[in-house]
């Protein structure tokens, strides 16, 4: 299951993670978001061991969203070693996270 | 293609919104198109299914028990499903659809619509929302929309939601587009 993230425990959860994190910017009024929603949790379950996936609703997350210049919804963007290493914009198959994720581990 | 076709039971109305509820069956039935709608004998309702029904269309009712027990249904429809409630009548009805097309109404044929653009929005509905705006009749409910843009209550690009359009033939232009896929708010969001 993906892991809810937000401006208190995003460090801990995305930045101190030994793992690769991916993090899905959402939010609950965001129609493609919810596109996206069954991809990632089918990635949590496929990659569970070797890769952590987050979510973070943007809208609870003010700090994090600006920090990380989040615009548009969805975002989804992968973090290796505590830094951003790739970015996906928007409702995109499967395929295009997965190739991303892949190229992370 | 099924078109879910919401509108008013009244028949105490201008002429003029029958004749476009009346038109648009007949040009609904002649494309071909499925009709979908609340089941009702009278008023727009009434007008659009006797119209579907003379031109040879298919159309099929959804009505709950008691409107029927009423006596409120169409009684020249061959195929009526009765659903035990509002709620549940409603969800048959999209889940029946390709599409929405709401006419002029009350406060039933409003949320009715607002709810296909809720549905649209949270991507639970994916089908064209089209808005025939007879006589100017939504002119406010747009001003409204507008409105909650203004105060972000709305997001701007989920204006691409719904398509206004002011006579029946243009109904069936929109109907027939093809290249709704392509609209970059179904895939992104902006915040």
């Amino acid at each position: 299951m993906a892991l809810e993230v937000d401006d208190r425990n995003f460090d801990e959860t995305v930045i101190n993670s030994e793992k690769p994190v991916i993090v899905d910017f959402w939010a609950e009024w965001c129609g493609p978001c919810r596109m996206i929603a069954p991809i990632m949790e089918e990635i949590s379950h496929e990659y569970s061991d070797k890769v952590v996936v987050a979510k973070c609703d943007v809208d609870n997350s003010p700090q994090i969203t600006l920090k990380y210049g989040i615009r548009n919804i969805p975002t989804v963007l992968f973090f290796k070693d505590g830094k951003v290493a790739d970015k996906q914009i928007g409702a995109v198959p499967k395929n295009n996270f997965v190739t991303k994720l892949n190229a992370l581990l | 293609m099924t078109i879910c076709v919401f509108a008013s039971s009244s028949s105490r109305v201008n002429s003029k919104f029958g004749l476009a509820a009346a038109k648009l069956g007949s040009l609904l039935a002649q494309s071909g198109m499925d009709v979908v709608y609340g089941g009702g004998g009278i008023g727009l309702m009434g007008k659009l299914a006797d119209a579907v029904i003379e031109n040879r269309g298919k159309i099929t009712g959804v009505i709950p028990l008691f409107m029927k027990e009423e006596g409120w249904g169409h009684h020249g429809l061959s195929d009526m499903i009765i659903t035990p409630d509002m709620g549940e009548r409603k969800k048959t009805l999209f889940s029946m659809s390709d599409a929405v097309v709401a006419l002029p109404g009350g406060v039933g044929t409003l949320e009715e619509l607002t709810e296909a653009i809720t549905l649209k929005q949270l991507s639970l509905f994916d089908g064209p929302v089209i808005i025939l705006n007879t006589l100017g009749f939504y002119r406010s409910f747009f001003d409204f929309l507008e409105n909650m843009i203004d105060t972000h209550f709305l997001r701007r690009e989920h204006k691409g939601i719904w398509e206004i359009v002011n006579t029946p033939e243009e109904v069936i232009s929109a109907l027939n587009r093809k290249d709704r896929d392509n609209e970059e708010w179904r895939k992104i969001a902006k915040i």
